[in-house]
């Protein structure tokens, strides 16, 4: 058995978690299917599988938020009533929800003691109590955070941990503090170093004996922090393996299965490509020619300090930075979105009018966004409107529509692209992560656009779906497009581009090419101080 | 739904969806189901009622009045043959004696005749025309809503171009030309609507103020204006004495013994609105604005110059329904238009649109103000007293808005 693991427990395992033959289906889609596991007191125990795999499901299941059509959980031992937060909070089940689900306006205490403030005699609110009692939590994990501050002046990483202070709360009745803390994707927003921070931590909490599931899918990370790994394909229970016994390939094998002996077997190759820490094809690095991209003097009060660089056709070009480096934020100011930003683009050698993303597009600029929720896709609208928006004057006349046309192009992108949607007008929620991404990136990537700017274009969507997007970008480059690419990826940031720019706190730090391109160089340039 | 070729009706293979479904699935089927209910209950249950109707008879026309027994022997009905001069005839059967009468207008006879309360073409004119008013600001208000916005000043700027409108159409000889009178009033009435909604929507746009703020404070200072020109300028509270042509001699014109422009006015504006937000690129920038706004910048889409246009499209159909309310009215009061802004925003929002924005559609807007009406003819028909006609109507709007909500939680694909 896997439990004889001497880095666990040497005498006989305390299982402090186990989950017996649990199904949930969502509608036509069968989330999880019959899938058993047991969790050991003091292991950082991952959750693995693509988007969809039910990795999420399972860990929302454990935590009450779902309730499974059949099956049990217990704890210690105890059944855990099914689908009850209450009864799970009162076993000491805690989840760190993926995203930041915290009132920004508040302090920090306020959030922290949030469902449960303390009072005075006046039945008014204690701060002083409410206070020390946020510090107390805060403590264990980052002393240097104001409590008193507003949660929202926070950087991400230090919100996150707040979110996982909140789960430490013992709870007034004082039935005792969190046993099991399920951690559902924390770093998705994190920068590297803030991962870092957070790795620490949940590795800080498996030592003082809690139980930590963690749902992820980054490969890195799950090395970093996890002592086992069970893997989910299509909601079913697929294996669990000690990290120390299994490589990344395996790892990714279990992940996507079927797929390997398919006919698809370049995308575990361009995985893989990826996975070997980015063996670089010199050839295909292009250098020569007149840039088709030119950015001069990018300037914007407060973010940018004259940022300049160009991108020759076919060239991949990554640009790399911790969060709050400005890398988003040049991008912006390239697409016009800043407003206070100045500074010249040219396209193909003619400039274009600063400050109007119409005039961008028009040059043939397209921009895939970081947040496709917030800044990419419109939920009302179908997916044929999703792609078709920014277009629909260039294809219609005198302001009305062109439906033959729009419909073509639909037709079109959703076929090159393999966006699987039920029909051309369902709406973009009913869609997978992955293919919501596949929409924003079919969007722009087609005949008008000649430079591609995509800000994290694989956040957030499974191995299989970040193969496609990777044989996009490399298709698009070797039809002649100029790219700029953004990922915090490390590997893929080394894999896909041709040259490297660093920036921090808004300048550029540095550039890297061929043989200098290695993470250690990236770092090294991305956390050096800036005058 | 007449659009035959959209692409929601088709399957992602280009088969179309037959047409039975595509009208089940058409978000306003609803409430034309609501609308076809409460018209049922109300024939049914709405009674009959005597009503006169007139026949106009030539000087040499013959009236011979014969009265008849009920088959079952109950009320006498009378039977009136009008034999005119060249030798044809019609019959007509009157419940009560049939009274002769000659005027200056001419001679004519009037008939009694059981008519249906609700089911009966005055009573549905004269509903869906007080419909009209509303309906036709709904159909602007409704692209405001799209964009998460509202619209409160609509009822001052009604009354505004109302009083406006009038000063113009007063000056005017009496016996102006229907083709002089009537581009005159409702250019006047659409320019004057217009640059009113032009201001909301730059201010709203370029002082980055919430439109509730904004059209709040419109909505104040347009009704103050209202109430300070005429005092000012004419010393009264309502101005009148229009050129016949553009009264009774268009916007009131009866036809079939009706007075049906209005409604025409209203089902033109609410299709002009279906084809503007279905059909055209701007349309559809208001809906990818309304939806999700960020979003929309990054799709190249010039957020401010979208708003601004609806602000002041909304502000133009209030000057439209101002002009047709000076046609039918015959005279602009300085109330003209009060609290119409809620009854506007109520038909939009029971007409499927969606206060959070991205939702909603002309269309339903259209239906939504005729349901409204419907209530208040409902409250009349069935002889309810009409101080209870607000709580049912507050009634109404929260239980249309939630059904619809519940029927878009249960998972139909709805688009607009």
């Amino acid at each position: 058995m896997l439990l004889t693991d001497d880095e666990i427990d040497q005498q006989a395992p305390h299982v402090l978690l186990r989950v017996q033959g649990v199904s949930k289906r969502f509608g036509v889609t069968q989330a999880l299917s019959d899938v058993s596991v047991s969790f050991v007191a003091g292991e950082v125990h991952a959750l693995m599988g693509e988007n969809g795999a039910g990795k999420s499901t399972l860990g929302k299941a454990i935590a009450g938020l779902h309730k499974p059509d059949s099956g049990q959980v217990f704890v210690d031992g105890q059944e855990l009533e099914l689908g009850s937060i209450h009864a799970a909070f009162a076993a000491g089940v805690r989840i760190v929800h993926q995203e930041l689900a915290q009132c920004p306006n508040l302090t920090v205490a306020e959030n922290l003691c949030l469902h449960d403030l303390p009072r005075d005699k006046w039945g008014l609110v204690d701060r002083a109590a409410m206070n020390e009692r946020a510090e107390k939590l805060v403590r264990r994990l980052d002393p240097s955070i104001d409590v008193e501050a507003p949660l929202g002046d926070l950087a991400p990483g230090r919100r996150q941990i707040c979110q996982i202070a909140v789960s430490l709360d013992e709870g007034k009745d004082g039935s005792g503090g969190p046993r099991i803390i399920i951690f559902d994707e924390p770093t998705s927003s994190l920068s590297l170093s803030e991962t870092e921070r957070l790795l620490e931590i949940v590795q800080q909490l498996a030592a003082e004996g809690l139980t930590i599931v963690y749902v992820s899918h980054r490969m890195s990370e799950i090395f970093a922090c996890c002592d086992r790994v069970t893997v989910l394909r299509d909601g079913c229970y697929i294996a669990t393996s000690r990290v120390a016994d299994i490589d990344e390939p395996t790892l990714v094998e279990q992940m996507i299965g079927r797929r390997l002996s398919g006919p698809d077997e370049d995308e575990t190759d361009a995985i893989r490509a990826i996975a070997d820490d980015a063996q670089h094809d010199e050839s295909s690095t292009s250098g020569a020619g007149k840039p088709l991209l030119e950015v001069r003097e990018i300037v914007s009060p407060g973010l940018l300090y004259g940022v300049s660089f160009s991108v020759a056709p076919g060239e991949v070009f990554g640009i790399g930075g911790l969060v709050g480096a400005g890398r988003s934020e040049l991008m912006d100011a390239i697409f016009g979105l800043d407003s206070q930003a100045s500074g010249q683009v040219l396209i193909d050698g003619e400039s274009v009018l600063m400050g109007k993303p119409r005039a961008m597009i028009d040059a043939g600029v397209g921009y895939v966004p970081e947040d496709r929720k917030l800044q990419g896709l419109f939920f009302d609208l179908g997916v044929d409107e999703n792609i078709v928006v920014p277009f629909m004057d260039r294809l219609g006349q005198r302001g009305l529509r062109d439906m033959a046309g729009e419909r073509a192009l639909v037709a079109d992108r959703l076929a090159r692209f393999q966006v699987k949607t039920a029909t051309q007008g369902s709406l973009p929620g009913s869609l997978s992560g992955g293919n919501q991404q596949k929409l924003l990136i079919a969007r722009w990537m087609g005949e008008g656009t000649r430079v591609l700017l995509l800000d994290e274009p694989t956040r957030g969507i499974d191995v299989g779906t970040k193969a496609e997007v990777y044989k996009l970008i490399r298709a698009a480059a070797a039809q002649g497009d100029a790219i700029v690419l953004i990922t915090s990826e490390m590997t893929e940031l080394l894999a896909l581009s041709d040259r490297v720019m660093v920036l921090a706190d808004g300048c550029v730090a540095g550039e890297l090419a061929g043989n200098e391109m290695t993470q250690r160089n990236v770092l090294t340039l991305a956390t050096r101080e800036q005058g | 739904m007449t659009q035959t070729d959209d692409p929601v009706s088709s399957g992602l293979n280009g088969t179309p969806r037959p047409w039975y479904r595509r009208l089940f699935a058409a978000q306003e089927s609803g409430l034309v189901l609501v609308i076809l209910v409460l018209g049922l209950l109300l024939t049914v249950f709405g009674g009959s009622k005597i009503k006169s109707v007139r026949f106009d008879l030539d000087v040499n026309d013959q009236i011979t009045t014969r009265q008849i027994a009920d088959s079952d022997g109950g009320e006498t009905h009378y039977e009136v043959t009008i034999e005119h001069a060249d030798g044809s005839s019609t019959r007509h059967i009157s419940i009560r004696q049939p009274r002769e009468r000659t005027t200056d207008s001419g001679r004519f006879v009037l008939l009694s005749v059981k008519a249906n309360r609700f089911l009966d073409l005055e009573n549905l004119v004269l509903v869906t025309k007080d419909a009209s008013f509303i309906a036709i600001m709904a159909v602007g208000m409704t692209g405001v809503i799209i964009l998460a916005g509202i619209d409160l000043s609509v009822g001052s700027i009604y009354g505004l171009v109302a009083i406006i409108g009038a000063m113009i159409l007063h000056e005017l000889p009496g016996d102006t030309s229907a083709f002089v009178s009537v581009p005159i009033g409702v250019i006047v009435c659409m320019a004057a609507g217009a640059m009113c909604g032009l201001a909301n929507g730059v201010m709203v746009v370029g002082l980055k103020v919430h439109p509730f703020v904004i059209t709040l404070g419109m909505m104040a200072a347009l009704r103050g204006l209202t109430v300070v020109l005429p005092k000012e300028l004419y010393d009264t509270q309502s101005i009148g004495q229009f050129p016949a042509s553009y009264t009774s001699g268009f916007f009131k014109a009866e036809i079939f013994g009706v007075y049906p422009v209005p409604v025409v006015i209203m089902v033109i504006v609410g299709l002009i609105g279906m084809f503007l937000l279905s059909r055209t690129v701007f349309g559809r920038q208001v809906f990818a604005v309304g939806g999700n706004e960020t979003a929309a910048g990054y799709a190249g889409i010039s957020v401010g110059r979208v708003k601004i246009l609806v602000y002041t499209l909304a502000g133009l159909t209030a000057g439209m329904s101002a002009a047709i309310y000076l046609g039918y009215l015959g005279a602009a009061e300085t109330s003209a238009g009060n609290a119409y802004e809620l009854r506007v925003i109520a038909a939009t929002v029971i007409g499927g649109a969606s206060l959070m924005g991205g939702r909603g559609t002309a269309l339903g807007a259209v239906l939504g103000a005729i349901l409204i009406e419907m209530i208040n003819n409902a409250m009349i028909i069935l002889d309810i007293d009409q101080d209870y006609n607000q709580i049912v109507m507050g009634a109404a709007i929260i239980v249309a808005v939630v059904i619809d909500q519940t029927k878009g939680k249960m998972g139909s694909r709805r688009r607009s």
